[in-house]
């Protein structure tokens, strides 16, 4: 018998979180953007997404509200409208039945996506903007093959690309909580809301790579051990008598680990961090400790539990049985605690955008920005394709004592950066 | 191509001054280019603020039906001469005054709400008062009582907005609470007995003295406070 495609989705666990923390004034929306080599033409752009959207059902759909959880309702009409790019980017969805949790953009040469982050993760994201870039430089009379995650919009949609890949892996005997100490929060001055804050730095993968090398650790490790660096001084700055931990929240792409191929939401986080209480560090013990510890902890073993311990949670009988205006408000507490206060700040890298090389051709570079944060601190997110790698900063507050820092370290460890931003002045 | 004097990094052919440090660009061989296309959109757009009203409405339409219904009954059927109806209606204006006007009425500060719960209060009170010919204990007993309580609200409220530690605000909770202890008294005595004989209050606020000071302490000296959390850790 043929299984007929679902009408509604449960949301994953990730999801569940992310859907439970959405407030008025904040959502978990983030935006991937690929800057081609010529203006973007935005009737091409809409053909291309009107071509492509029926290959990811998982997008077309709406978020309703159940009585014990939110789900997402089929909506196989649903294509985002392409829009002029605005200044003030991720900005906050709504759960009414007007929403659009996917967002399409563009400005001058930038094709710019924007999901909420219950619907997919980066992962899941970056196979749609390739998709959807790839079949714009189609209709424009390229020939771009479908390899490199890139998806055939003809073809029908995998069932596989839309499981909850998490109860899958949810098999250790073990179960461990992500719960850890308070860690050094960086608050400014809010801006008015609806403003997000981007300065953006162009750098050249083979600099950077160079600049790690001498510090025997990747490019992502490199940059999250200036990142600490430069929020350790923030916080010697504000001169606290006792300084607290200084720890990144990344962002752990689980699909290597444990083979999937969804494109919705399968992400777990890593916490690397640094006591000042403890003494001084100089950078390359920063560096050597965070390339330590991503060793140490990242692996499938200890992910798994983490993983088992989460879809547990979700599992118990008891707490589905709590209404959902309840749950969310006990969900939202949870990540306050176990999601917010433990970390200083995001910092992501969903690595090397990798494309077909006749879609390569036309690209210049990719951006990735992360919408505003839970608590108005200011995030960070890395990718890169070719020899250029966009490090963004993004957030809701008017300082900009920390982006400063990091890229005047990167320039004296001999990485030339270039710096685009929507601030005024 | 200019870059930054202080920071050593490129800017965008179109940026006037330092994204990061704020430095004016001043390049007589490559002055900024005011026609190239700005990196970013100049164009600022916002999502719709959630939408409220029609659920404030809702509570608005109940509250007033339930009002009108009660008073309708009380002249047409039960009790004519016994006006209950109106503490009833009176009930639910102090519940749409908290309830309803908060999803009504956005962007008004903190304070102005608060503001309108006591005044809805004071008027239930009033309208309690004038029912039963009580204004010597609404002058002199409930308003005053009153006005006390929206201050501790106003004060502790103040605090958890500003996102105060938890231990000041307790702390300062319990001083503020040790004056309306004494304040309540006072103004009970005055009302029953005409002059103030301080008693009970006294014995509380010496206990919430203690429970103030502690906590304090606890709040100044960090390594009280690590020993604690150790200590009593669950």
């Amino acid at each position: 018998m043929a299984r007929t495609a679902p009408n509604w989705y449960r949301l994953d666990n990730a999801g569940m979180v992310y859907s439970a923390i959405q407030r008025d004034d904040y959502s978990a929306v983030y935006r991937f953007s690929a800057v081609m080599d010529a203006p973007v033409d935005p009737e091409r752009l809409r053909q291309a997404a009107r071509r492509v959207m029926p290959r990811f059902p998982g997008l077309q759909v709406r978020l309703r509200r159940g009585v014990f959880w939110y789900y997402f309702d089929s909506d196989p009409s649903f294509v985002p409208d392409v829009e002029p790019d605005i200044a003030n980017p991720c900005q906050p969805i709504r759960f009414s039945s007007k929403d659009r949790l996917l967002r399409v953009f563009y400005y001058g040469p930038r094709i710019s996506i924007e999901l909420f982050h219950a619907l997919a993760d980066g992962a899941g994201a970056l196979v749609l903007l390739k998709t959807l870039v790839a079949e714009y430089l189609r209709l424009g009379g390229a020939e771009v093959p479908c390899t490199e995650g890139v998806l055939d919009p003809a073809g029908p949609p995998d069932p596989e690309e839309w499981e909850d890949a998490y109860p899958r892996y949810a098999t250790s005997r073990a179960r461990r909580s992500l719960k850890a100490g308070p860690a050094y929060s960086y608050t400014g001055t809010p801006e008015p809301f609806y403003t997000l804050n981007v300065i953006m730095g162009l750098i050249p993968v083979d600099k950077v790579r160079a600049a790690a090398r001498r510090y025997g650790v990747s490019i992502t490790e490199f940059l999250a051990a200036g990142l600490i660096q430069a929020l350790m001084v923030r916080q010697r700055c504000e001169g606290r008598r006792r300084e607290k931990p200084v720890a990144l929240v990344v962002p752990v792409n689980l699909r290597p680990y444990f083979p999937s191929r969804t494109l919705r939401n399968f992400i777990l986080t890593a916490r690397p961090f640094i006591d000042p209480e403890l003494g001084d560090y100089t950078f390359a013990e920063i560096a050597s400790q965070v390339h330590h510890y991503m060793r140490l902890h990242v692996t499938r073993q200890e992910l798994a539990a983490y993983i088992t311990r989460n879809v547990s949670l979700q599992r118990s009988p008891l707490l589905r049985l709590v209404p959902r205006p309840l749950k969310n408000l006990g969900m939202a507490a949870g990540f306050r605690m176990l999601g917010e206060k433990p970390y200083s700040t995001t910092f992501t890298n969903p690595g090397v955008f990798r494309a077909p090389p006749e879609m390569e051709a036309h690209i210049r570079r990719v951006e990735m920005v992360l919408g505003q944060s839970y608590s108005g601190r200011t995030n960070c997110a890395a990718i890169s394709m070719g020899n250029t790698l966009t490090l963004s900063f993004s957030g809701t507050m008017r300082e900009r004592d920390l982006e400063r820092d990091f890229f005047r370290w990167l320039v004296r460890e001999g990485v030339p950066v270039k710096i685009l931003s929507n601030r005024k002045g | 191509m200019s870059y930054c004097v202080n920071c050593g990094v490129e800017l965008d052919a179109s940026a006037h001054a330092c994204p990061l440090c704020g430095t004016p660009v001043v390049n007589p061989r490559c002055p900024v280019d005011e026609t190239a296309q700005p990196p970013f959109p100049l164009v600022r757009r916002e999502v719709e603020p959630v939408d409220r009203r029609s659920l404030g409405l809702l509570l608005t339409g109940m509250l007033a039906s339930a009002a009108v219904c009660c008073c309708a009954i009380n002249w047409l059927a039960f009790f004519p001469a016994a006006p209950w109806s109106l503490y009833v209606a009176g009930a639910a204006a102090v519940l749409w005054v908290w309830a309803a006007l908060p999803l009504l009425a956005r962007g008004w500060p903190a304070p102005a709400f608060l503001l309108a719960d006591a005044a809805a209060v004071a008027g239930m009170l009033a309208l309690v008062a004038a029912l039963t010919n009580g204004w010597g204990w609404f002058a002199r007993l409930a308003l005053p009582i009153l006005g006390i309580t929206a201050l501790l609200v106003a004060a502790v409220g103040g605090m958890i907005a500003r996102r105060r530690s938890g231990l000041s605000t307790a702390g300062v909770f319990f001083l503020l609470l040790i004056l309306w202890l004494l304040a309540l008294e006072a103004l009970i005595d005055l009302y029953a007995f005409g002059q103030y004989r301080p008693g009970w209050s006294v014995i509380a606020a010496a206990a919430g003295l203690v429970a103030a000071v502690f906590l304090l302490i606890v709040r100044l000296r960090p390594r009280l406070r690590e020993e604690l959390g150790r200590r009593f850790h669950t």
